[in-house]
């Protein structure tokens, strides 16, 4: 791997570097280090804020003894510690205040929602419009990464309940009609890839939107997640009504997934001039997910997507997040085929060859000069 | 004369070079003009082999286990016994052909390992042995040690001592001896016991890590280790402390669990900090050190009263913030000291 030394050397057309620029970028480096917290440790801070959170909130609570008619001034109460715990975050006084208003920040919210969802009146689609302006305010007022990462998940994930069950089931109130649930899920998935797109593959969106863009990341694997365990069918049974529903929710998120695995592909090999110099590798890469789609492995191609994402953009966070979904849903596909057991044993051997054959034809055709390396 | 490398001969990296950018200290242009280099750096060819490597493997060997189970009525035991045990066989000398040296001949020795637990299996169908789960993983890690230790593969290794842990764990239940255990007798001795497992495995780690062995350099294969180690000491000392809630026990070996716990947390912090620097290990033991505290606090502010009042609740939050607070700080300072070392 060349150093960065060695990249500003080459960076050509691209930028001038001389002896002044490259110290200053030392500086710039050394300053990095310093301040930099490596993510193990933001999950360490995001254990100890989500668990003192709720130990504000118990306290909130017994306070105001709990009770429904206090609701209001619970509410108001978590609109204070809001404002108190932005006020705090903001100021530079070391990791112990950006816990406490982190933690203060999160029970505040909590109490927003108690205290003005009203759970008689659309109490989703209120939560849905909450979040969103909560997520919104916060990332603009409170620049913390957890803080960031964590209002945006949550908005994202009250926000899918909303699309799949309306003010419905298991809640009081009419449920969503059909087409308008294919089209709101669909919307919310190419959102979803979009965005991720949006926030990671462009550096510049990437140094203000990489918490949004986790929260996406987060918020996608948790969807699919709960698709594997059917928790929306069961949430929303008879809104699966036709086979076009179906059809539309399953398979057109899934062509939807490919296209996002082949856009990022271009990108991580160059851009349109790598699909110019190799278009072999490019018409194989899309046969085979032609092939994906059609065997209906959503998850596997969420996995993939994930794997390349981390893999290119060198974050072990996602990468590491794709390798462990990877062999859950590639389990989850083939324990739910509906086949009998010598008809699954004769298409897993046949994927395992067809794996070996691709193997072997990328080390034949493609990277003809590869020498294995221990 | 200033001998310490300079910042800018690292390796780069993506996340580096967008942190650059943010600190506005590389231009747009220039960041996706260096991305794209170090993107075409990176060892696709090497993950694509390895990755469609594993995959083919695992798929076809999960088809066989399936043809297996579609004919299993069919055959008869010594088909059955024939069939795993050539596995184990067709494997082994598969790895022996590939050479242990290269990557596929490592899996297939994996593979072997993996097949020999079936083999176990199935032979304890065939003879109805009888067999105990814990006697199945003790004999299947005994066969497969002499392989484990020539083939130079430290997922085999990691494989190993899973083994052992599993039978460890299937043994405190149906312990022969001095009568059947009531269930905190087997969590007490389960974790003690894998408590000293893990953490001698992790100590040989250690020492063999200081000889230069290629295959052994795998910083993971620590963490594993260490991560399996902690969580068992850190699960007695909990299970200690709430333990003292039950009013037939007595305070004094939860005292003692946290004295001995104590004495590991800081002989694991001396050691990760001082002689032989890691981060993420002494994060492992700042997040366990942490959940004990937390857990210490709540049970002397008694957190099982029926009404809690609402001091109780602010004052544990502040304690969580604290404790919490501290363990970043603390593994900040050490990043920063090593650092400036």
């Amino acid at each position: 791997m060349k150093s960065l030394k060695e990249l500003c050397l080459n960076a050509g057309n691209a930028g001038s570097f001389g002896p002044e620029r490259l110290r200053q970028l030392e500086e710039a480096l050394i300053e990095d280090h310093k301040s930099d917290m490596p993510w193990y440790l933001h999950i360490i801070v995001g254990i100890g804020a989500w668990m003192a959170s709720c130990f504000f909130l118990g306290f909130a609570l017994v306070l105001v003894d709990w009770q429904d008619n206090h609701r209001m001034e619970i509410g108001i109460s978590g609109v204070v510690l809001l404002i108190i715990a932005v006020v705090v975050g903001r100021q530079k006084w070391g990791v112990f205040f950006g816990q406490c208003a982190l933690a203060v920040s999160l029970a505040g919210q909590a109490m927003i929602y108690y205290g003005f969802v009203n759970e008689h009146h659309h109490p989703l689609a209120m939560a849905t419009v909450f979040s969103i302006v909560l997520a919104a305010l916060l990332y603009i007022a409170y620049p913390q990464f957890l803080s960031r990462l964590m209002t945006c998940f949550a908005s994202l994930q009250i926000t899918l309940l909303w699309i799949y069950t309306g003010d419905g089931e298991p809640f009081s109130g009419p449920q969503r009609i059909q087409s308008h649930l294919s089209e709101l899920v669909l919307c919310y998935w190419a959102f979803h890839l979009a965005a991720i797109c949006w926030c990671f593959l462009r550096p510049r969106c990437s140094v203000l939107f990489a918490p949004l863009g986790y929260a996406l990341i987060a918020s996608l694997t948790a969807w699919q997640v709960e698709n594997l365990t059917n928790i929306w069918s069961l949430t929303t049974t008879g809104n699966y009504g036709t086979v076009w529903v179906m059809l539309a929710l399953f398979r057109t998120r899934t062509i939807l997934l490919a296209l996002t695995i082949l856009g990022v592909s271009i990108w991580a090999a160059g851009g349109i001039s790598a699909l110019r110099e190799k278009p072999p590798v490019f018409i194989g890469l899309a046969l085979t997910l032609i092939a994906l789609v059609w065997l209906g492995s959503g998850g596997v191609l969420l996995a993939l997507l994930f794997m390349l994402l981390g893999f290119s953009l060198q974050s072990r966070v996602i990468l590491g997040l794709g390798l462990i979904l990877f062999p859950i849903f590639l389990t989850n596909y083939y324990y739910v085929l509906h086949l009998d057991l010598l008809a699954k044993s004769v298409v897993l051997i046949g994927s395992g060859l067809a794996m070996l054959l691709l193997r072997a034809g990328l080390k034949r055709w493609v990277f003809i000069e590869f020498k294995e390396a221990l | 004369m200033n001998t310490l490398p300079s910042p800018l001969d690292r390796p780069a990296s993506t996340p580096i070079l967008r942190r650059l950018l943010a600190a506005k200290a590389l231009t747009p242009p220039e960041i996706d003009a260096m991305e794209l280099e170090v993107r075409r750096e990176l060892p696709w060819q090497l993950w694509l082999d390895r990755g469609l490597l594993s995959l083919g493997a695992v798929l076809i060997l999960a088809g066989i286990g399936y043809f297996f189970a579609h004919n299993w009525n069919h055959l008869t035991d010594n088909d059955k016994l024939g069939l795993a045990g050539g596995a184990v066989l067709l494997s082994l000398i598969g790895a022996t052909w590939a050479g242990l040296d290269l990557f596929l001949g490592k899996l297939l020795l994996l593979a072997a390992s993996a097949l020999v637990g079936v083999y176990l299996a199935v032979f304890g169908q065939v003879y109805q042995t009888g067999a105990n789960s814990y006697e199945l993983f003790t004999g299947w890690a005994l066969l497969i040690f002499p392989w484990v230790a020539l083939g130079r593969f430290m997922p085999l290794w990691i494989m190993w001592i899973g083994l052992l842990n599993f039978a460890l764990g299937f043994y405190w239940p149906i312990f022969p001896f001095f009568g059947v255990l009531d269930s905190w007798n087997v969590f007490r001795d389960e974790t003690i016991s894998l408590l000293l497992l893990n953490g001698l495995a992790l100590l040989l780690r250690e020492s063999a890590g200081r000889w230069p062995i290629s295959w052994f350099d795998r910083g993971w294969s620590v963490l594993i280790l260490l991560t399996a180690t902690i969580i068992p000491a850190a699960m007695e000392t909990i299970g200690e402390i709430l333990h003292t809630w039950d009013a037939n026990s007595s305070s004094k070996s939860a005292f003692i669990a946290c004295l001995l716990y104590a004495v590991f947390i800081t002989s694991l912090g001396f050691y990760y900090s001082r002689l032989r620097y890691s981060l993420p290990a002494l994060a492992i033991a700042t997040l366990s050190t942490c959940m004990v505290l937390t857990i210490l606090t709540i049970r002397f502010l008694d957190f099982d009263k029926p009404h809690l009042d609402a001091g109780t609740w602010l004052i544990e939050g502040l304690i969580v913030l604290a404790i919490f607070g501290g363990g970043v700080f603390f593994l900040r300072q050490q990043r920063l000291s090593h650092q400036q070392n």
